[in-house]
């Protein structure tokens, strides 16, 4: 059995003894809330002051004494470890008005699992996030909920949902207040609420900016608050509708990264399900993809374990499909693969897509390419991504 | 302020978010200045017969600002109240959350629009405080004997208006009532009253009556027979004699019922007793105690008070030939000048005396008013359920309702107004309500959530009157019997005890709020769109 809380700061060290620190404190901090002790909560947040006043200091002396406390501490026993905590079974929708149908989909998300849900808009999307959410009546199907404790009524079933919506509404008042009432209603008082919000602030690096107001802050911190009012219910079913929308390239990575992280806490795991047009961001954090095309759902396992309907991970792909960005025509790239088991070319939104027979590998297209002097951008494998069905017009 | 703020965001979000750390005391101060205002808007003397508002709750002056600051005060607080809504959030809300919720929301909507009530208690207390001083009985005995010796009202001094005039008068109306009574034992005389009540005055007014020649009652009358005595006996009123000796009137007649106040027939013996033994002494004093009185409260003469002292003897037969008026406006003049079409204009405005003694007298009797609280308490109740179906629902259904329930007001009065038929409109309403809940069942197993939403705030919205509209439907299935001309006891149970019924009714709905309708919006909230 692995020390989870050793392995954590063994990998925060790590983070700090390479100079990164800000991926060190973001690991620090999930290493803190999983000890649920206030006196530790207190410590790294002096900690992050100390830092924020010396921005050119080194801190990474003073982080090892974090990192021992944080050892001393220790963390609590594992909730709900790998169990099934959403179960969706043969859920579709169709709306009265227009021609959009959901086509039944099967899903489940386990504690510590993330989920991408995929597609092009108006695919259905946000439609299956809102059945999820208890918002929307599916036509067909249900949705279970496994929580560690049983809801009594629908109301009480939708305190424990938390769903962060596109659209985020406006908040009023100042951006602190919201969140001390949020961990207020969610039963944090006094000290341990001040604690909680100004963890979850310096988690999600929102410190400098909790002083702001909404007018003040971008579209994309929008999200961020939103998104740290959320972590503040502790919630086990976190599902987030195109979260990645407003924030830069750097942005978005941090926050999936982080999403990846939260959702694998060792005290308080989550079952996460995004929504993305950022295909491949989100593959990269996530175990399971569900692709909607037209309302119908294709299932990719990513990571071993996951629960999807399809493919098992590592399963060999039945084509081999490629992304190009060239200066070059189609006839030149049917030149220049004529010897590869080239099946197909498309030209898709500035780049072409390549289908080749299962056969081909990309040594020997890239080789190709460079045989042929033919000026290249981009080039990515996208045998299992889901980005291959967007290609499939 | 800040830490008390923060210490409410932190422990109790509920009171932080109803904004109770700013609007409670925005309210006690508010409330305290509107006292203040009023304490300082009334200043001892003739303010005490200046027509000062409406009554003991609400001043006139007062009220217009009041409405003002409240609304304004509302606006303000719904701005903040409006930021957060837990309940729409989902957050865990605990079972008193929203007991706690309406409860507040209607001490809010109670106290942030009295502070006219404060104002008139401020005014109240004002008069009590400056008038501490005032022995009105005193002052009452004195404007009575005033009043006798300075002739303003030729009623008074007519052979009628004497004490055994109106004995006789009140023992055939006596006798009369006697007969009713006995012929008619189950009914009441409307048109009969009391031995002193104000109804008699009214004949006062009228003619005068000859005293010596009493009408004989017959054994056995019957009620035509004296009616006709009575109007025989006025009939013979004769002349013009004006004498002081003549009256027998208490002019000032609030405090009948306090010890010490001298009536009608012990204010003729005064004055006779003074008259016929020419004690010039006795009514100097007391009309130079009048004119001090008068001086006091400010009042408007352009008499000379103590003066009259040598105009009240008038030997031997204590004619009154000089009359004054009770304002500047009024006709005054001599009963010579009268005949001969010459006025003469003085007046002493003896009301504002006994209107200043009547404001003392009132502002020491206020108490705790149950028909104020009440009102108070349903106003703020409404406006809860109003402010509470709009936090609980969601605006669309909110807003389609408020226009439906415009509709329907009009669709209801205009049937009622076709049906020509008396308690119609009653009876419509009661079907809308019964209607409503039945559209509730219907929907609450299915999906339709705005047609649920619309339905269910409806129903939250009739709760104010669902009960009053009960009420009026019970007393509209008692008949009105024509022969007897009354209504079952039941009726005039109902009539007299309504505002026992109607608080009654009001801690009823507001336990029905605060619990049934309370769950019916959680279930509702969480319930998926279609």
């Amino acid at each position: 059995m692995t020390d989870p809380i050793g392995t954590r700061l063994s990998e925060v060290a790590g983070h700090y003894q390479s100079g990164d620190h800000h991926l060190g404190l973001r690991r620090m901090i999930d290493a803190a809330l999983e000890t649920q002790t206030p006196d530790i909560y207190e410590l790294v947040l002096a900690f992050c002051e100390r830092t924020e006043k010396n921005p050119g200091a080194d801190p990474s002396a003073d982080a090892m004494t974090m990192i021992s406390a944080i050892q001393r501490a220790g963390i609590p026993e594992r909730r709900m470890a790998d169990t099934t905590i959403i179960e969706v079974k043969g859920v579709s929708k169709r709306y009265k008005s227009g021609h959009f149908k959901l086509s039944p989909v099967d899903l489940s998300i386990r504690a510590g699992e993330v989920a991408g849900l995929v597609g092009e808009n108006g695919n259905g999307k946000t439609t299956l996030l809102r059945v999820m959410a208890g918002e929307l009546q599916p036509d067909t199907g249900s949705v279970a909920y496994h929580f560690a404790n049983d809801t009594s009524t629908k109301y009480d079933l939708r305190t424990r949902l938390a769903f962060v919506q596109q659209r985020i509404p406006r908040w009023w008042g100042t951006l602190t207040d919201n969140l001390h009432l949020t961990a207020s209603f969610y039963g944090l008082h006094g000290r341990a609420n001040e604690l909680w919000v100004e963890m979850i602030i310096a988690r999600l690096g929102l410190r400098p900016y909790k002083a702001l107001s909404w007018n003040t802050i971008s579209s994309g911190y929008r999200t961020r608050f939103e998104l740290a009012r959320t972590l503040l219910r502790k919630p086990e079913v976190l599902l987030l509708d195109e979260p990645l929308s407003n924030l830069d390239i750097i942005s978005q990575q941090t926050i999936l990264q982080d999403l990846r992280f939260l959702a694998q806490s060792h005290t308080q795991p989550m079952a996460i399900l995004l929504s993305s047009q950022q295909i491949y961001e989100v593959e990269k954090v996530s175990d399971q993809i569900i692709f909607l095309k037209q309302g119908a759902p294709i299932y990719q396992q990513l990571k071993a374990g996951g629960n999807a309907a399809s493919a098992e991970p590592n399963a060999p792909a039945p084509q081999a499909v490629y992304e190009l960005e060239t200066s070059a025509s189609r006839d030149e790239l049917q030149k220049v693969f004529g010897a590869l088991p080239l099946v197909q070319i498309q030209f898709n939104g500035g780049v072409y897509i390549l289908t080749f027979d299962s056969s081909a590998r990309s040594g020997a297209i890239l080789k190709a390419l460079a045989e042929h002097e033919v000026e290249t951008t981009y080039f990515r494998d996208i045998s299992r991504s889901s980005r291959r069905f967007f290609a499939n017009q | 302020m800040k830490r008390l703020n923060k210490y409410l965001l932190l422990h109790y979000p509920q009171l932080w978010n109803l904004r109770v750390i700013w609007v409670v005391p925005a309210i006690a101060i508010l409330h305290l200045i509107f006292y203040i205002c009023g304490y300082a808007s009334f200043t001892f003397g003739k303010e005490l017969h200046y027509s000062t508002g409406l009554g003991d709750h609400i001043m006139g002056e007062s009220m217009g600002f009041s409405v003002l600051i409240s609304v304004l005060l509302f606006i303000m607080w719904l701005v903040f109240y409006m930021r957060n809504n837990p309940f729409k959030s989902f957050y865990p809300l605990g079972r008193w959350y929203f007991v706690a919720e309406f409860t507040l929301i209607m001490l809010i909507f109670a106290g942030g629009s009295t502070f006219f009530n404060s104002y008139a208690k401020g005014h109240w207390q004002s008069i009590r405080n400056q008038s501490a001083h005032v022995d009105i009985v005193a002052e009452a005995n004195t404007l009575n004997l005033a009043h006798a010796l300075i002739p303003s009202d030729r009623d008074h001094y007519r052979l009628h208006a004497c004490c055994d005039s109106l004995d006789y008068i009140d023992s055939l109306r006596d006798l009369r009532r006697s007969i009713w009574d006995k012929e008619h034992p189950e009914e009441e005389n409307p048109y009969l009253y009391n031995r002193r009540g104000r109804r008699m005055s009214v004949y006062n007014g009228k003619e005068g009556i000859e005293v010596p020649k009493k009408v004989p009652i017959p054994a056995g009358a019957v009620l035509v027979d004296i009616d006709s005595a009575i109007s025989q006996y006025q009939a013979r009123q004769r002349d013009f004699d004006f004498n002081y000796m003549h009256y027998c009137n208490q002019f000032y007649a609030d405090l009948d019922s306090v010890k010490g106040i001298s009536n009608s027939h012990q204010i003729s013996a005064r004055l006779q007793q003074m008259l016929t033994s020419d004690d010039r002494q006795a009514v100097k004093k007391i009309l130079t105690q009048f004119d001090k009185i008068c001086q006091t409260y400010e009042v408007n003469k352009d008499i000379d008070v103590i003066g009259y002292t040598d105009k009240v003897f008038k030997y031997p037969n204590h004619r009154v030939d000089e009359f004054i008026g009770g304002n500047s406006y009024e006709y005054t003049g001599r009963e010579d000048d009268f005949r001969n079409g010459t006025n003469v204009h003085s007046y002493l405005a003896f009301g504002e005396v006994s209107e200043s003694l009547s404001r003392i007298q009132h502002a020491r009797g206020i108490g705790f008013d149950f028909s104020f609280f009440l009102v108070i308490f349903y106003v703020s109740f409404s406006l809860a359920i109003l402010l509470f179906s709009f936090r609980l629902s969601a605006r669309k259904p909110w807003f389609i309702a408020l226009v439906g329930s415009g509709v329907l007001v009009i669709v209801i009065t205009i049937i009622s107004g076709m049906m020509h038929t008396t308690h119609m409109y009653i009876y419509i309403w009661l079907f809308v309500i019964l209607l409503f809940y039945i559209l509730h069942f219907v929907f609450r197993s299915s999906v339709r959530r705005t047609l649920s939403g619309v339905n269910l705030v409806w129903l939250t919205w009739m709760v104010p009157f669902q009960g009053l509209i009960i009420l009026e439907f019970i007393k509209s299935l008692f008949t009105y019997d024509s022969h007897l001309q009354k209504y079952p006891p039941q009726y005039y149970w109902i009539q007299d005890n309504y505002s026992a019924i109607l608080l009654v009714y009001l801690l009823v709905a507001f336990i029905y709020s605060i619990t049934l309708l309370s769950a019916l919006y959680r279930r509702w909230q969480s319930m998926p769109e279609e």
